[in-house]
């Protein structure tokens, strides 16, 4: 019943994972495939885009803690948009919100990627 | 239907309300609780906060009850009773208990495959009473409470989020 896949983006430096509808434990192949693409291509910067989802289970949060870990410890900075505030309180509760960024979109991403690093 | 919240003293029915539920174990139907349990608190009166709060928390006992309880067998099902009273939402979740529920759940995080275990994290912090059975006839209970009026709120767990330690990940490291 799960929807959808996850997408990924390039646009230089900067990779961004469209997150589907349902985030779930079924999400996981293609959430691991699209990240291992922008991994691949040496992104710098990496944007996860929740605009579409509206349900995100224990199983799908796990998935995007796994995601951050391994961008986090590649040197990568990772941003996130779209996401409504009931998840970023359950970010929150699981330490994500200390491991990624919130923007408030894709622009303000783009924006603030480009900027020099402190 | 009269909203319970919008009823007046004569017209509160002296028993509650109830709403049952029968779930195949299959992943992805948690969400027809979720949203019979939505339906039910909005008519209740419960603030978007507090319902978001709800969702996740019936979500998360249903999977465990398709996953582990009833170890995804589809002949197995979960029984999810909805009871509205005055002041608060009970909700029971229960499975066939093909597996019982560990005495002590596992710290959720890096220690389970792919960062799982947190749905009984979650329950914890979402709702205001939580409370896990071995049912006599066989199966596991999770019972939860949620109060309407956030100030009834009883005193909140003392568990605190497991870290997230630096180590190895799943995914490719490129």
């Amino acid at each position: 019943m799960a929807k959808g896949d996850v997408l990924f983006r390039q646009e230089g430096t900067l990779g961004l994972l469209d997150f589907p509808r349902d985030v779930t434990a079924q999400t996981r192949e293609t959430a691991y495939s699209a990240y291992n693409e922008l991994a691949r291509a040496k992104v710098k910067t990496l944007a996860l885009n929740f605009d579409s989802t509206d349900y995100m289970n224990s199983a799908g949060i796990g998935l995007v803690i796994s995601l951050v870990e391994d961008a986090t410890q590649a040197g990568r900075k990772v941003f996130a948009f779209g996401l409504a505030s009931h998840y970023r309180k359950l970010f929150n509760m699981v330490g994500l919100m200390e491991r990624l960024t919130l923007a408030a979109d894709e622009q303000d991403v783009k924006t603030r990627a480009s900027e020099p690093a402190p | 239907m009269i909203p319970p919240h919008t009823r007046t003293e004569e017209q509160q029915p002296p028993l509650s309300e109830r709403v049952e539920i029968f779930l195949p174990s299959t992943l992805g139907y948690e969400k027809v609780a979720r949203s019979a349990a939505e339906a039910v608190a909005e008519e209740m009166g419960f603030s978007a906060d507090r319902i978001d709060d709800l969702k996740t928390a019936v979500s998360e006992a249903c999977m465990n009850a398709i996953e582990h309880g009833n170890q995804e067998n589809r002949t197995a099902s979960v029984t999810v009773l909805l009871t509205a009273a005055k002041e608060q939402l009970e909700i029971r979740v229960a499975d066939e208990g093909l597996t019982p529920m560990p005495a002590e759940f596992p710290k959720p995080g890096r220690t389970q495959e792919d960062n799982r275990g947190w749905g009984m994290f979650f329950i914890s912090q979402l709702v205001d009473q939580v409370e896990i059975t071995r049912l006599p006839q066989g199966g596991n209970q999770v019972r939860m409470v949620i109060y309407l009026t956030p100030d009834r709120k009883a005193p909140a767990p003392a568990d605190t989020p497991t870290p997230i330690p630096d180590n190895t990940p799943t995914p490719e490291n490129k």
